[in-house]
């Protein structure tokens, strides 16, 4: 007995219902009756396509992409500050970023709004380079005469001249980018290769949770041991201004990457050895201890010619004193001894008060240089101690690293355009807008 | 009759040849006017839908282009839109019922099996059944079915696994 699939008894089924009309051939011929007349007549209508909706919706999308999407997006932009809380706790408004002097126009690429380094400045308050300038001023007595002390004729402690380079316009056009810092302007031996560097930091991140990641930030800046000078956050900008110490930069550096996340974060670190600077401070501090030995030195031989002169004085004076006694003790036989021992002792009183005025006037300007001279010390000690804080100043600033944090808000388009640029979606809408139009126009059965 | 040939014939039928046409009739009409007869089980109203259906391919004709879709598919499709449309003026398509509608017709391919076959669709439903008349009677492949039906081609080969799996357990006594 065969035996049949459901397949095999449909086939049979679908062939067993195959059958004509009974009128088949009247209606044959009336319906070829009726393709001469419409053949003869030409009433065939064209029906339209259907509307292609995912066709119009593709395209559509990608119009709306291409046209309303923006563009690239923006690292730095910016461009108004919130109210600024301070490390104080006083609020203020301040613009922190155009302070820094970073980017505030939207360019489309991204790295040109960056924070660009600045060159390096050097603190005038704490490392004074100008010709001429005291170290302290309002500090430096009344100069007394040079005739009255054997003062060393040296200027008071002065930052050495840096030399400036002739002005040459290829060279300046050669630095003419605010990317590249300016040379050193010092000459420092090339034997020198201690490096004191100064570290400048500034970042720049874009984020969909400001706030959120402002306070991380500022966790992270406290935990490395750092602090915070001058933070702001809204819900679309932020900006941070920190202090960290040098050792532990490189590691809050990738905390801080870790956090934003490296595509969402762009840094620009400067550096710059502050070995002018340091040198400049070694040669104050050593003059300004030369001078401080130099004036200590002649304050003591000041001290030794004093004792020497008054001594003398004091033993004339003595020794005068001694012959009056002795002239008054002694007895006049006559008159004429009587007068000749007052006119003796008349001598040796006029000597006496002459030596005991001698020894007054040097008793007084031994005094006078004395003060003088510890005025000069005094000045030379400031200058060594000023010397000294601006070497501590220098190495704190080597050793801690400043930095300023901009946060932005991304929106979800710049956030897609950093995975895939927005015109490749919107070349694929089209590509896929395209495909589907023909490939409907296909596969689409028109009915009459 | 193949595809190359089907697409001759309707070259020529565009072209105004009757006899052409006259063909492509002969060829389709018994698979078209059985499968409107399974659908409506009512022979004169299988005649009509069969006749409006050929009326409006033959106004439609000259503008007809293949588009990868053979004349039949393009018949089937229309004639079951005519069926909709009638449908949509009374009634739904509904069992076979003996005071209604005409008998099986009782021709000589008739056999046990296929008596048996349509009990078991009997207890299928309309898309089923719908689908195995598109596969079986219009003798239609997969990517045909799908364009008439306006679905997937891949859900047209799942429905019609679905389809006779139901139909081989409906045969089950």
């Amino acid at each position: 007995m065969k035996t049949y699939t459901i397949q095999d008894l449909l086939v049979e089924w679908g062939k067993s219902q195959h059958q004509i009309p009974q009128s088949n051939l009247e209606l044959k011929n009336k319906i070829l009756a009726n393709f001469s007349i419409n053949q003869s007549l030409g009433t065939h209508k064209k029906k339209s396509l259907r509307t292609p909706w995912l066709s119009l919706l593709l395209a559509g999308t990608a119009a709306f992409i291409f046209f309303m999407a923006p563009g690239k997006p923006n690292f730095g932009t910016y461009k108004a500050a919130p109210s600024t809380s301070q490390s104080d706790g006083s609020q203020e408004n301040t613009v922190p970023v155009a302070k820094q002097g970073t980017a505030v126009d939207a360019s489309p690429n991204p790295l040109a709004n960056m924070i660009q380094p600045q060159p390096y400045e050097p603190n005038t308050s704490q490392i004074p380079n100008t010709p001429g300038t005291p170290l302290i001023s309002g500090v430096m007595p009344p100069t007394p005469s040079q005739s009255e002390l054997k003062i060393p004729n040296k200027p008071s402690i002065q930052a050495k001249p840096i030399p400036v380079p002739p002005y040459n316009p290829e060279v300046a056009d050669r630095f003419r980018s605010p990317q590249i810092p300016y040379p050193p302007q010092s000459e420092v031996p090339s034997t020198d290769n201690r490096e004191f560097l100064k570290t400048s930091y500034s970042a720049s991140v874009l984020t969909r949770k400001v706030q959120d990641l402002s306070n991380s930030i500022q966790t992270a800046i406290r935990g490395f041991g750092g602090r915070v000078d001058l933070s702001s956050s809204s819900n679309k900008l932020g900006y941070i201004s920190f202090v960290v110490p040098a050792d532990k930069f490189s590691a809050f550096s990738q905390q801080i990457k870790n956090l934003a996340g490296e595509r969402f974060y762009k840094e620009s670190i400067q550096t710059e050895n502050l070995l002018p600077q340091k040198k400049n401070i070694e040669a104050d501090q050593k003059t300004a201890g030369d001078e401080l030995s130099q004036l200590n030195a002649e304050k003591a031989r000041l001290t030794k010619n004093h004792n020497l002169v008054a001594g003398s004085i004091r033993s004339q004076i003595n020794s005068y004193s001694a012959q009056l006694t002795a002239l008054q003790n002694q007895r006049a036989d006559n008159l004429q001894q009587y007068l000749d021992i007052q006119a003796q002792k008349q001598v040796l009183q006029n000597a006496i008060q002459s030596l005991q005025n001698n020894l007054a006037q040097e008793n007084d300007n031994f005094a006078k240089q004395m003060a003088s001279a510890d005025s000069y010390i005094q000045n030379a000690q400031n200058n060594l101690q000023a010397a000294n804080q601006q070497n501590g100043d220098l190495l704190d600033t080597v050793a801690t690293v400043h930095g300023t944090i901009t946060l932005n808000w991304i929106n979800i388009w710049e956030l897609i355009n950093f995975y895939v640029p927005l015109y490749w979606i919107a070349l694929v809408l089209i590509l896929g807008a395209i495909t589907t139009f023909f490939f409907r126009r296909r596969s689409v059965l028109v009915l009459p | 009759m193949n595809p190359e040939q089907e697409r001759i014939l309707v070259k020529k039928a565009q072209s105004g040849d009757r006899e052409a046409l006259g063909l492509l009739w002969d060829n389709i009409t018994p698979k078209l006017f059985g499968y409107l007869i399974n659908t409506t089980r009512d022979k004169a109203l299988a005649e009509d839908l069969l006749q409006a259906t050929w009326v409006k391919a033959i106004e439609a004709l000259p503008g007809y282009k293949p588009r990868g879709i053979p004349v039949s598919a393009w018949l089937f499709a229309i004639a079951r839109n005519e069926c909709r449309q009638h449908w949509r003026k009374g009634e739904r398509e509904v069992p076979f019922d003996p005071s209604l509608h005409d008998a099986p017709a009782k021709n000589t391919n008739e056999t046990e099996n296929t008596i048996l076959v349509e009990q078991a669709l009997e207890k299928l439903s309309n898309e089923d059944r719908e689908l195995l008349r598109l596969r079986y009677i219009a003798d239609l492949p997969h990517n045909q079915i799908a364009k008439i039906l306006n679905i997937n081609f891949v859900a047209v080969r799942v429905r019609l696994h679905r389809a006779l799996a139901r139909a081989q357990a409906a045969l089950k006594p």
